[in-house]
């Protein structure tokens, strides 16, 4: 909108105790019998703000508020009879806009007796308008902004737009640019254009954002600015996928986690891999079943715009520990609205004795056991020892039933199915001539024996 | 040769003894339990803790104030010198390292520590009775540990390793921290991964975040 130009005039009471001013920004002007509104293109609108004020105490009465003369109209104005309290004031406008060339317009505003002159011009100019999707077209006013439809970062879109001169004689526009950085004509238009009578041309205005958030730009024509807004919207990452290092999990294990994106991502993204773990059986939970790299069972990962898989503190996988509990492990990514869920069977096994250690007394030996039984059933762990032909050395076998031992341990245990054991014998005579060992262990799932422990 | 058998359950049969206690990421002290392939770490100990070791049920824990075993403090003035804390049962003994300025565990007749001077690290061997230095030997390295079974373990650049077996991290190896069992805990990069010398398994350590 072209700013207004308002000349100085001679302020004079317009009744007993109304006075008229125009107002700019915060600066009030008194107005006497002329204003000039100044000078516009066709189709382009001036206007003034005009306030009224109640100088006196008592209350004061509008009963008649007009504005005749082409192209001259009130915008805001009260309907009336409108009173107004002593002191007090109110703003309308007075809005000029012609459709066609005119020198030297006039208008008068009447306020109940008072009479105030406004003049303004309007020079040839084509009209501009947006076109819909619709096929309908809206004209576009100096200052009002044009908005694009939401754009992923990095795509485009396009508004159209018409110029036409409405006129029976050609015109011309001297400078035509677009600005902002996420703005620019789908073909490049330079230069002056001569517009001939009753023509148009269309302009193609893309958006086009680098990054995202609101972007402004401005198509200017002959100074005039018809503001362009549109909103650069982060890309919608990737459906995610799980990807396990290993087809089957078993427990005691750290396996790797990735997550995949069926393409490759457009878009930056945070997301979040969790798991769930339902135990096979009843008991405390197993807090060995996590991810490491947060010691819990959710982990934050990122998406990166032109990778097509998802990182992890810069690494493309993760670790999961699977614990040492049999159960039901659930691993759900969540990216961008997508949800990714996976379930894995970790099946009930025979224990397992990961570290044996023997302690050799002169009459006694101490056998300890650090291993898991991840289904908590064990009831029975035996021992063999060998002398150093490999002999087994008498009583032979030695069985414990240790059921009962295991359901109380497992009932209040914070360390899943895992387990230390310490087996102690005395014997009888030096312990010296016994240089092997097994043990061996029997749960629901079956009998699991160690390996000849030498010693 | 007559054997009976009595089967305990270490630790009255509640749970397993830690491996040790570690700094985490996040400045506190945890105790870390398990085996290859399955690590879970405990609650944190105290803040101000700074190292601390448990033999049989006794703890002993360093802190700002001086080395506190049960309910006695030793201040830093009593522990200017090297002592022996605790003596457990088959020789397993627990002492301060003045010159190292460390906590250690040991049950053999020697203790062996890697200490960083000013030319580089050292190997320095104690006796495990009184404490004295018996000798100190260079190392090459980056970063020097001594596990719990006396293997010297040395990381440079990214390698790390001891004796015969070697790992490749993917980033600088920041430091090693010894623990029972002859874990040594490798830091790198913000992340923590447990090793022992008789296996090729990395298993991650779990770490609260930050």
């Amino acid at each position: 909108m072209r700013a207004l130009l308002l000349l100085p005039l001679l302020a004079l009471p317009c009744m007993a105790q109304l006075e008229v001013f125009t107002v700019q920004g915060t600066a009030e002007r008194p107005v006497s019998g002329l204003v000039n509104l100044g000078e516009t293109t066709t189709g382009e609108p001036l206007q003034a703000v005009i306030r009224i004020r109640n100088t006196s105490e008592l209350l004061a009465t509008i009963t008649t508020l007009s504005v005749s003369g082409t192209g001259y109209s009130l915008e805001s104005a009260p309907s009336l009879p409108k009173s107004i309290l002593g002191k007090f004031s109110i703003d309308f406008y007075v809005r000029f806009q012609s459709p066609t060339a005119v020198s030297d317009a006039r208008g008068n505003l009447r306020i109940n007796a008072l009479t105030v002159t406004f003049v303004a011009a309007a020079v040839a100019a084509p009209s501009l308008y947006l076109l819909e999707s619709d096929g309908s077209r809206t004209q576009r006013t100096a200052g009002v902004p044009s908005v694009f439809p939401n754009t992923e970062r990095g795509l485009r879109s396009t508004r159209s737009f018409v110029l036409e001169n409405p006129h029976d004689a050609a015109v011309r526009v001297a400078a035509i640019a677009v600005s902002g950085d996420s703005f620019a004509w789908n073909e490049l238009l330079t230069g002056a254009m001569d517009l001939p009578p009753r023509s148009s041309r269309r302009l193609d205005i893309v958006f086009r954002p680098t990054t995202s958030g609101l972007k402004n730009g401005a198509l200017v024509i002959d100074g005039r600015s018809y503001p362009l807004e549109g909103i650069g919207v982060e890309p919608t990452p990737p459906k995610p996928s799980l990807s396990l290092s290993e087809e089957r999990l078993l427990s005691g294990k750290q396996v790797r986690v990735a997550v995949k994106l069926d393409t490759v991502s457009r878009a930056n993204a945070s997301g979040r891999l969790r798991l769930e773990f339902t135990a096979s059986m009843s008991g405390p939970d197993d807090p060995g079943v996590l991810f490491p790299g947060t010691n819990s069972r959710a982990i934050p990962f990122v998406v990166r715009e032109g990778e097509s898989v998802a990182l992890f503190s810069g690494s493309k996988d993760t670790v999961l520990q699977t614990g040492t509990t049999a159960g039901t492990l659930r691993l759900i990514a969540e990216v961008g609205g997508y949800l990714s869920e996976a379930s894995y069977t970790i099946d009930p096994a025979p224990v397992v004795a990961e570290t044996v250690t023997v302690k050799r007394g002169i009459e006694i030996m101490e056998v300890s056991i650090k291993g898991y039984d991840n289904s908590r059933s064990a009831d029975q762990v035996s021992f063999r020892f060998y002398n150093r032909e490999g002999v087994e050395v008498p009583p032979g076998i030695l069985t414990s039933l240790v059921a009962e031992k295991f359901r109380a341990y497992y009932e209040t245990t914070t360390v899943g199915g895992m387990f230390q054991m310490l087996a102690v014998f005395p014997a009888s005579t030096t312990t010296i001539a016994i240089a092997g060992a097994e043990v061996e262990f029997k749960n629901r799932y079956g009998i699991s024996r160690t390996e000849r422990l030498s010693f | 040769m007559i054997f009976s058998l009595l089967l305990l359950f270490a630790q009255s049969g509640l749970e397993l003894p830690p491996l040790g206690y570690f700094p985490a990421r996040d400045g506190r002290l945890y105790p870390l339990y398990g085996m290859r392939g399955n690590l879970v770490i405990g609650t944190p100990l105290e803040e101000g803790v700074t190292a601390a070791i448990r033999m049989d049920r006794t703890m002993v824990t360093k802190t700002a104030a001086g080395i506190v075993v049960g309910d006695r403090v030793l201040d830093r003035e009593w522990l200017r010198e090297s002592r022996v804390l605790l003596m457990g049962e088959e020789g397993e003994r627990a002492g301060w390292i003045a010159a190292a300025d460390a906590l250690v565990q040991w049950s053999s007749r020697q203790v062996r520590v890697a200490m960083r001077a000013p030319s580089g690290w050292e190997l320095v061997e104690f006796d495990g009775s009184t404490l004295s230095e018996l000798r100190r030997e260079p190392v090459h390295g980056d970063v020097v540990a001594v596990d719990s079974t006396g293997r010297t373990w040395t990381a440079t650049g990214t390698k790390v390793g001891c004796g015969d077996r070697a790992w490749e991290m993917d980033s600088l190896v920041e430091s090693l921290f010894a623990l029972r069992e002859g874990w040594v805990l490798i830091r790198v990069s913000g992340r923590l991964f447990a090793a022992q010398c008789h296996a090729p398994d990395l298993t991650m350590v779990p770490e609260p975040e930050p």
